[in-house]
């Protein structure tokens, strides 16, 4: 396999993408392919995936042509660790060679550390195809809290889609909590209900993911339907975006 | 799934059948005919799975996963509250059976689907032996930051996918409780049948290289003389060679022929230490346990005094008082496995070794050699230091010499003498009890005043200020020739009420409905349990019993052996795996003692 080099313009923005990943899975691949950098994985228990696309445009430097996909296996607790080497400013350069991940840190000084790879048997996955029936368009930061209100009382949260706004509650014999996304309200940037649509899921996932992806991008995109998974989007500033994909606890 | 794996619903199937059989040969027949239809790949997995470990004990893997870890990858596979769960625990007292209800009282996977299923990956595959294997196996490596979350989550796919009756022993197994009373030796004798391999070849290879998966792996790929390719390695433990009792010096050097190498045996903690090409010092226990952990600054002290790059040593631990030197009682010991703070532990309660054996030396497996050549090496390599000593030992030929060495070591601190037998044959024998050596012990000669390791098979349940606890158990001694239990006492006193609540609480998690197949019994207790915990048991005489199945028909037709006024020592065997308990031949090798004494009594008044 030939040297393959990418170069991505803001480090930190970048450790951010992978510490959101980090929160579902330990070890993944990324796949380098002509149209960018792609990761598609499990959380061990399969109970959610993660999607990420940077399309080559929002890379400074990228490989003109592709003869083959490249594989990248890293360990997220050891690519983390290096990446909390990154100042304000730094630009982040990888190189895959022989086996190893060569990253530099690119600043006032140039840093090159390198990882080992690792080899993760491929799974296929197939690109979601669900049909939702809400899609809401809420500040990240207040979803983020909301959650997090909820996971003071309760395992599971409920997302309700009505007519007036979207609805997330929690209940447990350690009280309730109810936070309401208002249509056309402050934090609600686009609503649009075919249906209205009732779900539960468990807030291990949710609180992990977005309590680090909330940092990625100040909107979210929760889609979901009833009984249906719920996708969440982050779209990143420079291009491309990272979406949690959460089964639904079915009662 | 593949033709190269087994499908785990067909590996609990027959776990179930054990659970139920109360026959021995019924539950090898089951594993047998589990071991033919396993493809031989993952024949490993299987016997891992059953004997409740992910690889053999010596090797020290564990899954680091609790009952609450457990409860909650439950809670999040099904949906139902971590609450909930514990409530049914507490009233079942089994994790097994607990994750078995709360997966059959919910509808087909409902909480915990996988998000394939919904995103059109299909999912929801079958669970296989390998699958769930692999998948325990990244829970044990799962480690550093986040550890116990991806331990939950793995877990949780597991019970996900999992059927009822499957989940039931899958928790079982995550939280050590898998209590199917399957032994090594069961299993050899499955191995024996599966693949038509003689039995001794297979406890050859065994006492060589104690892990049966590897050993089943390799019969069932390449045959049986793939067992010739395995030899004595560094960092594997071999089967310590065990040794017979008598009670009169006379009888032992005449059982020796005459003269016999007579060492101290100290009260501590029987060791093997291996020292591998690469440097690295492991210690393993009698029970083939890895216990360098306890005791880093010995590892340190043995590679210093050794002068060789690779080794098997074997000696015995002893627990020193700094400021006189003298030995101390060997229950000091368990305080290295207890405290977390080793460096605390080793500063207060320092340690001394005893060596007295050599079986391997760069290069040079030494366990067919007389004893004198693998003695005369030892000393070739050893330069004593003051942690590192040679064991205490005499070349002797006559009965009042033996006699006189035997209350040295006992006034020195020991527990009485090891004579070994120094003749052409006199190999080390690994696994064996054999007469090449024989214990000679303290007060032994005095009726019956030494001790017995027997094993807990079942309980009477206690009245009045005993109610709640068990009042009485049923202990048994192990025969090695039919693998099986033989009862021999009901102990009620001993007890202490911390021993009691104690012994309620570790018996507990053995408890089975019916008597185990591996358990002879006349008597029928209230509680039976799967043979594992081992007690100190002191007994003022061995006596004819009908009751009793100990030695049957030895003595007299339909008459087994009794111990007369049982006490419990306070000494729990924690050290000794039940195979390594008190046997019934040594039972009767007193009995018969025993009587002579008396009859030598009534004879010279």
């Amino acid at each position: 396999m030939s040297e393959v080099k990418v170069t991505y313009p803001d480090a930190k923005e970048f450790s951010e993408i992978i510490n959101a990943i980090s929160a579902l899975i330990e070890e993944a691949s990324f796949t380098l392919a002509s149209d960018g950098l792609k990761l598609r994985a499990l959380d061990p228990s399969r109970t959610a995936m993660v999607d990420l696309l940077i399309p080559r445009e929002a890379f400074e430097e990228f490989p003109e042509s592709l003869s083959e996909e490249v594989r990248i296996g890293v360990n997220f607790d050891d690519f983390k660790k290096l990446l909390r080497r990154i100042k304000k400013g730094d630009k982040i350069g990888m190189e895959v060679s022989e086996g190893k991940l060569r990253v530099r840190l690119i600043g006032k000084a140039s840093r090159t550390m390198t990882l080992p790879l690792i080899d993760i048997g491929a799974e296929e996955l197939p690109t979601p195809k669900v049909v939702y029936t809400v899609l809401a368009k809420v500040s990240s930061d207040s979803l983020n809290e909301a959650l997090k209100d909820a996971d003071v009382i309760a395992d599971a949260v409920k997302f309700d889609a009505k007519d007036d706004g979207l609805y997330i509650s929690a209940s447990s014999d350690k009280g309730d909590v109810e936070v309401k996304f208002e249509k056309e309200g402050e934090v609600m940037f686009e609503y649009d209900l075919k249906e209205p649509a009732t779900a539960k899921y468990s807030l291990d996932y949710l609180v992990d993911t977005v309590s680090k992806a909330y940092r990625i991008s100040d909107i979210v995109t929760v889609e979901f339907a009833t009984q249906k998974p719920i996708a969440l989007t982050f779209e990143i500033p420079m291009g491309g975006k990272l979406t949690y994909y959460i089964a639904p606890m079915i009662e | 799934m593949s033709s190269n794996d087994i499908k785990f619903l067909d590996v609990v199937k027959v776990l179930e059948s054990i659970e139920a059989t109360t026959q021995r040969t019924t539950m090898a027949k089951l594993l047998s005919s589990l071991l033919k239809k396993t493809p031989p790949n993952v024949i490993d997995k299987v016997i891992y799975f059953i004997l409740g470990q992910l690889r053999p004990d010596w090797e020290g893997v564990e899954l680091g996963v609790a009952e609450k870890l457990t409860f909650k990858a439950i809670s999040n596979a099904t949906g139902t509250s971590t609450k909930q769960i514990e409530d049914l625990y507490k009233r079942l007292g089994d994790v097994g059976e607990t994750a078995r209800r709360i997966m059959s009282s919910k509808p087909q996977r409902s909480g915990g689907k996988s998000i394939l299923e919904f995103l059109g990956g299909g999912g929801g595959e079958e669970l296989t032996m390998g699958k769930v294997y692999d998948t325990l196996m990244s829970i044990a490596k799962a480690s550093g930051e986040g550890a116990q979350d991806t331990k939950v989550k793995l877990l949780t796919y597991l019970f996900s996918q999992a059927r009822p009756e499957e989940a039931k022993y899958i928790a079982r197994f995550v939280i050590g409780r898998l209590r199917l009373g399957v032994a090594d030796m069961t299993i050899l004798d499955a191995l024996s049948d599966a693949y038509k391999v003689p039995r001794d070849a297979l406890e050859r290879a065994y006492h060589i290289y104690p892990d049966l998966g590897y050993i089943a792996k390799l019969v069932a790929q390449e045959g049986q003389n793939a067992l010739s390719k395995i030899h004595v390695t560094p960092g594997v433990p071999i089967q310590p060679m065990l040794a017979e009792r008598l009670s009169t010096a006379a009888e032992i050097l005449a059982k020796l022929g005459g003269t016999a190498m007579v060492e101290y045996k100290y009260d501590g903690e029987r060791a093997q230490i291996h020292k591998t090409r690469d440097g690295e010092v492991k210690i393993f226990s009698r029970r083939l346990e890895n216990i360098t952990h306890a005791y880093p600054d010995v590892a340190e002290y043995v590679k210093e005094a050794i002068d060789a790059k690779e080794f098997i040593v074997e000696g015995e631990i002893i627990a020193i008082d700094p400021d006189t030197g003298e030995f101390r009682p060997f229950q000091e010991l368990m305080h290295r496995k207890r405290k977390h703070d080793i460096k605390e532990a080793m500063k207060e309660y320092p340690v001394n070794i005893f060596l007295f054996d050599l079986m391997y030396v760069d290069g040079q497996d030494l366990t067919n050699l007389p004893l004198i050549d693998r003695k005369r090496k030892l000393l070739e390599i050893l330069k004593p230091s003051d942690y590192v000593h040679l064991a205490t030992w005499r070349i002797i030929n006559d009965a009042e010499e033996l006699d006189k060495f035997f209350h040295e070591a006992i006034s020195d601190g020991c527990e009485g003498v090891m004579c070994k037998s120094i003749k052409a044959d006199s190999i080390y024998e690994m696994g064996a009890r054999g007469w090449l050596w024989i214990k000679y012990k303290r007060d032994y000669r005095s009726e019956l005043t030494d001790t017995l390791d027997l094993v807990v098979v079942g309980a009477f349940w206690g009245r009045g200020k005993r109610a709640g606890t068990y009042g009485a158990l049923l202990i048994a001694a192990y025969d090695p020739k039919t693998d099986q239990f033989y009862t021999v006492s009901k102990v009620g006193s001993g007890f202490t009420d911390e021993d009691l609540v104690k012994l309620r609480q570790v018996l507990d998690q053995y408890r089975i409905p019916h008597r185990h197949p591996r358990v002879v019994s006349k008597m029928e207790p209230d509680v039976w349990f799967v043979p594992a915990v081992v007690l100190e048991i002191i007994g003022a005489e061995i006596t004819l019993s009908p009751l009793h199945t100990c030695c049957m028909g030895a003595v007299r037709p339909d008459v087994g052996l009794a111990i007369r006024f049982p006490r419990f020592t306070g000494r729990y065997r924690t050290d000794k795996s039940p195979e390594q308990a008190t046997t019934v031949d040594e039972i009767l090798e007193m009995y018969k003692e025993q009587k002579k004494v008396k009859i030598e009594e009534g004879a010279n008044p």
